[in-house]
């Protein structure tokens, strides 16, 4: 398998994770340290500390030793400038004198000096960089099992088997590139994995997430599971993993010594040594020093792997590290050693990170040296190393020294834990807080026992008393990328979305909606002329706008029209079958909600429209009042279910009747009525309403036959001149009429009386949905209120300028346009009461000057509304 | 004829159309024979927007799903006879249709349900997030071969369509037309 690294190709032998291949071509310096920029090489080898953390296939922070070689991978060092082997920000760790602990809170003692340190600092200290325009995907999951099992040691896995083998449906989540545990690198364990591995694979009830590692234990069961690379073309996938029970086989970990110069390139765990070993068959040095207690089987294991032993000595003995970058040797009080290799043997920690996310209890166990799960939650155990079972913890001596390295992911010293807690800051979660001791990419893997440690010394409490730091979820890290997910949105397309795209549609996003802001018609038209051409063509001739869109509600039953008094504020129960009503919806405060039309389609059926992004609180809001009535009433969202658009304009009338035998005289089809009729053969409802100021038609059809409807309308209009019309134009010819939009001139303190719609509210009607506040809102004049104004300049201020008057400001704009029919600037503002009355003048902010407006109470077009009933 | 909202799609990917119940259908997208061996070996996709569909409070004699206490959905080919007061929602929903081994591999990397035989055996129905889309999802398999209807607003059909394809490119997912479907019901 050929892989590039540094741009340089390398070549790994198959199964070989990225760092275990690296370490066969003779790589040694695998990262450099977040501060001091030190030299780091292979630590635990099992995805637990940080000195592994490489940029692969442009996602920064992948630990390598767990991350297996790809074909044509692209591996490539972070943090170290220029090069791994020669970094000059090395130079940092002679000045750390000038650093000391809690230097950040001590140095930056205000904001500009931050400000002008903080570009340097993020460059210089810090892990990999993100590339915004990394081309990788991430996926989201969701899996349902009886039984989680979380480690694929020897104990996860016979757990696994043997809730299997009960009938029960198992997912087993495992951190390395295969399950196994200790049993893949230490021979003196359990023997017998391949056969166990075999049953795993074989087992129909059990589903196994291998390269995988569950980051979280959250409320009922439900586990964080990362997925790396699930299959080819997609980096990580985030799984939702929900569990009947859980099994915690988390295992021990091992950690390092404290001694002076414990982070040099060249010292590893015992375990990652057997790993290199036996797993990938790399032998990690010639000659070895062995620190800590091993156990007779890990130097057999190591003479017989053909690294040379070359002394074994214990923690406190050492004095310091010898080499300059990789290890030469090392000095102790019972002699001087070469070697180019020291393997350590520290204490193992149960991971039970898990357990106290879950809500259970670690305490420290005076029998075992371990802090070990006292305390388990319901449907939640905890088993083999984890549980404690083969752990016992010898607590190794703690040296202070500036080089002897607590936290490695921080460079923390066990010097700057001493001062930290001289400081006052003695607390276990305090220290961390202040020395960020514990807070890195390894979460306290390999430095949580160290800290409490010298904590523990230094305050002269026991472990159990110095306690351990919070396991919070994520733990380990998980991207940003994995928590965001596909690249995925929702689109919501009107079923006339392609006939619109064959008239230059230039779209415009409502929500999930997209409409046509207008049509690009020809060559070279500027937005204003394709705008103002559809305005012409609504005013003069016809047009046709597509209002899908719009909310649509069939409510049906014997109380519907007693519903609909209750929730909307003009009366429905006497609304004539055949007419159409404006409908306001307000809250109990009086607040406008939502407005729309109301048609009577029959003596118990109403078919309701919404503002297009309100439909579904409109729909809950009416099944609130009707689930807490019992009023028989069947509320159904049909909005989907219809196409709907609206034909507009003087020749309206003429271009339907070419398609439908439905009367369209104002005598038998008058303004506001609608009827259910068919249009080119296909069912419809017109409603005979309009918005934009027109005689014109809703058509509302089967959502399947809309793209043919709108054709047919098109065709049959072409004689008379007729436009699609988008929004834009929309906008503009309801302006001048004055119509209001709910939510663009209206806020959440609008109610009917300030908004000039007062007329809709019937307060002699039985009690309804704020009537005792709208009956107050009825005599108090003290607001501001809602007018219409024309600009004496030719400048128009944008959407939401400030009215000023007297000075100050005491008022808004909130809609504004350039009136073709009025030939000057037109709009909509809020103006305090005293300013509401016709002919008065208003002062409105543009570019920081002010221009004068005059408020009108009236529309700025066909005020008498002739032209609608026409 | 009538059009599913899914029709761009079907035309972009090559179908070949047919009426069916009145509206213009894909009929197949490659061979149906191809097709009906690939959804029996992998999974495919179907649209069977044409499917008659009403919402009831009253439990239909037949062809019914509860999606609630007191909220049915029947659905099924035309003829059908619905129930008295029954809303015909045959325009509101797209259906898309989900068969094959591998269907439940693709729904969960698009909704939270556990759409597992022990908690949701063939012929549930549940009501979930789908592709961040409300949606209906029927359990209903072709003999042996996993089913599963994907209801969802017309509005959104091209999108969770789409979504469906991307989450199903691993698991080998293919279109299939309606003569592939008669040939699996056979």
């Amino acid at each position: 398998v050929k892989f590039r690294f540094n741009k340089k190709v390398f070549v790994a032998q198959t199964g070989d994770t990225i760092a275990a291949a690296l370490y066969r071509n003779g790589q040694r310096i695998f990262s450099r340290s977040f501060k001091y920029h030190r030299p780091r090489g292979l630590l635990c080898f099992s995805g637990k500390c940080p000195n592994c953390l490489m940029n692969v296939d442009g996602v920064p922070n992948v630990r390598t030793c767990i991350t297996p070689v790809r074909e044509g991978m692209q591996v490539r060092a972070q943090n170290a400038y220029p090069s791994l082997g020669m970094d000059f920000f090395s130079i940092i760790q002679l000045f750390d004198w000038l650093m000391p602990v809690g230097w950040y809170y001590k140095t930056f003692t205000n904001r500009t000096m931050w400000h002008a340190a903080e570009p340097a600092i993020r460059k210089i200290a810090g892990l990999g960089e993100i590339f915004p325009s990394s081309t990788r995907e991430y996926e989201h999951g969701w899996m349902h099992t009886e039984t989680a099992v979380i480690g694929g040691g020897w104990a996860g896995m016979q757990a696994a088997l043997g809730c299997a083998e009960a009938g029960e449906q198992v997912v087993l989540v495992d951190d390395q590139a295969s399950p196994g545990g200790q049993m893949l690198y230490r021979k003196d364990l359990h023997q017998g994995a391949e056969g166990l591995l075999q049953q795993l694979r074989t087992s129909k009830n059990i589903r196994l997430l291998q390269n995988s590692s569950c980051f979280g234990l959250y409320e009922g069961n439900l586990l964080g599971v990362l997925q790396r690379d699930p299959h080819e073309s997609v980096a990580e996938r985030l799984v939702h993993l929900r569990a009947d029970h859980v099994v915690v086989a988390t295992g021990a970990y091992e950690t390092p010594l404290l001694f002076p110069g414990n982070d040099r390139v060249g010292i590893m765990l015992s375990s990652a040594v057997l790993r290199l070993l036996h797993i990938y068959g790399v032998q990690a040095g010639k000659s070895a020093v062995v620190v800590g207690e091993p156990s007779e089987s890990i130097s057999r294991q190591l003479e017989s792997g053909g690294i040379r032993v070359v002394a074994t000595v214990s923690g406190d003995s050492v004095i310091k590290v010898t080499g300059s970058g990789q290890v030469s040797g090392i000095q102790t009080h019972n002699g001087n050693f070469s070697c180019d290799l020291i393997v350590i043997c520290g204490p193992r920690v149960p991971d039970t990170g898990l357990i106290a996310q879950a809500g259970g209890k670690v305490e420290w166990s005076d029998t075992q040296n371990a802090f070990l799960p006292a305390f388990l939650p319901p449907n939640i155990t905890v088993i083999g190393d984890a549980a404690g079972e083969t752990v016992a913890n010898i607590i190794p001596s703690l040296p202070t020294s500036k080089r002897a390295f607590v936290c490695i992911c921080s460079d923390v010293s066990s010097t700057d834990l001493c001062d930290g807690i001289a400081e006052g800051f003695s607390h276990i979660e305090t220290l961390k807080r202040y020395t960020t001791a514990t807070m890195g990419p390894c979460q306290g893997r390999m430095c949580q026992l160290s800290t409490i440690g010298v904590c523990a010394r230094e305050t002269g409490r026991s472990f159990g008393q110095t306690g351990m730091t919070t396991s919070r979820p994520p733990n380990p890290g998980v991207t940003l990328g994995a928590l965001a997910g596909p690249r995925h949105h929702p689109i919501r397309r009107t079923p006339l979305h392609y006939a619109h795209n064959e008239h230059g549609a230039v779209w415009m996003d409502m929500g999930d909606w997209r409409r046509p802001r207008y049509y690009a018609n020809r060559m070279g038209a500027t937005e204003t002329d394709c705008i103002t051409q559809e305005y012409r063509a609504v005013r003069e001739a016809v047009g046709v706008i597509d209002v899908s869109t719009l909310g649509k509600l069939d409510i049906r039953g014997p109380d519907s029209g007693t519903l609909l008094d209750k929730v909307y504020t003009h009366r429905f129960t006497e609304l004539k079958p055949g007419r159409v009503r404006y409908a306001l919806m307000c809250d109990e405060g009086g607040i406008i909600l939502d407005d729309g039309t109301i048609s009577r389609l029959g003596e118990d059926r109403y078919f309701v429209t919404t503002t297009s992004g309100n439909l579904d609180f409109v729909h809950q809001w009416l099944e609130w009042y009707l689930i807490t009535s019992g009023w028989d009433t069947h509320i159904t969202d049909v909005t989907a279910g219809y196409g709907a658009m609206n034909v507009a304009g003087p020749k309206s009338r003429d271009v339907l009747r070419r398609m439908t035998d439905c009367d369209l005289s104002s005598t038998a089809f008058p303004y506001m009525a609608c009827r259910e009729t068919k249009v080119c053969d296909i069912p419809a409802m017109l409603l005979r309403i309009g918005f934009v100021g027109e005689t014109g038609w809703e058509i509302h059809c089967p959502a399947e036959s809309a793209e043919h409807l709108w054709r047919a309308i098109l065709d049959a209009g072409s004689e008379f001149g007729i436009r699609p019309f988008g929004v834009e134009a929309q906008r503009l010819l309801r302006l001048e009429k004055h119509h209001v939009i709910v939510g663009v001139d209206t806020d959440a303190l609008t109610n009917p009386y300030d908004a000039n719609l007062s007329w809709t509210v019937k307060l002699d009607k039985a009690d309804f949905v704020g009537k005792a506040l709208l009956a107050h809102a009825a005599t108090d004049h003290t607001h501001e209120h809602l007018v219409g104004f024309v600009l004496q300049a030719q400048e128009l201020p944008p959407d939401g300028a400030a009215v000023v008057v007297d000075g100050k400001p005491a008022g808004r704009v909130t809609s504004v346009r350039y009136s073709p029919a009025k030939k000057a600037g037109v709009g909509l503002a809020w103006v305090p009461t005293s300013q509401a009355h016709e002919g008065s003048t208003i002062d409105v902010r543009v570019n920081g000057a002010l221009i004068k407006a005059t408020v009108t109470l009236t529309p700025f077009y066909d005020p008498e509304g002739t032209r609608l009933r026409q | 004829m009538k059009s599913s909202a899914l029709f761009r799609l079907h035309q972009r990917a090559g179908a070949q159309f047919c009426e069916h119940q009145g509206w213009n259908m894909p009929a197949a997208f490659t061979s149906p024979e191809l097709e009906e061996r690939h959804v029996r070996q992998h999974c495919g996709l179907s649209d069977l927007s044409y499917r008659a569909k009403f919402d009831s409070q009253i439990q239909p004699a037949e062809l019914g799903w509860r999606l609630a206490e007191k909220h049915y959905l029947m659905i099924g080919d035309e003829p059908i006879d619905p129930p008295r007061g029954g809303i015909d929602v045959t325009s509101v929903y797209a259906n898309l249709f989900l068969a094959g081994p591998q269907s439940q591999a693709v729904l969960e990397k698009l909704t939270s349900l556990n759409i597992f035989d022990a908690r949701f055996p063939n012929l549930s129905c549940a009501q979930a997030s789908l592709a961040h889309v409300h949606a209906i999802v029927l359990h209903e398999d072709i003999g042996s071969i996993p089913g599963f209807h994907v209801l969802v607003t017309r509005e959104y059909a091209e999108s969770v369509w789409e979504v469906m394809f991307h989450a199903g490119h691993e698991f080998h997912l293919q279109a299939f037309g309606l003569l592939a479907l008669e040939c699996l019901r056979h």
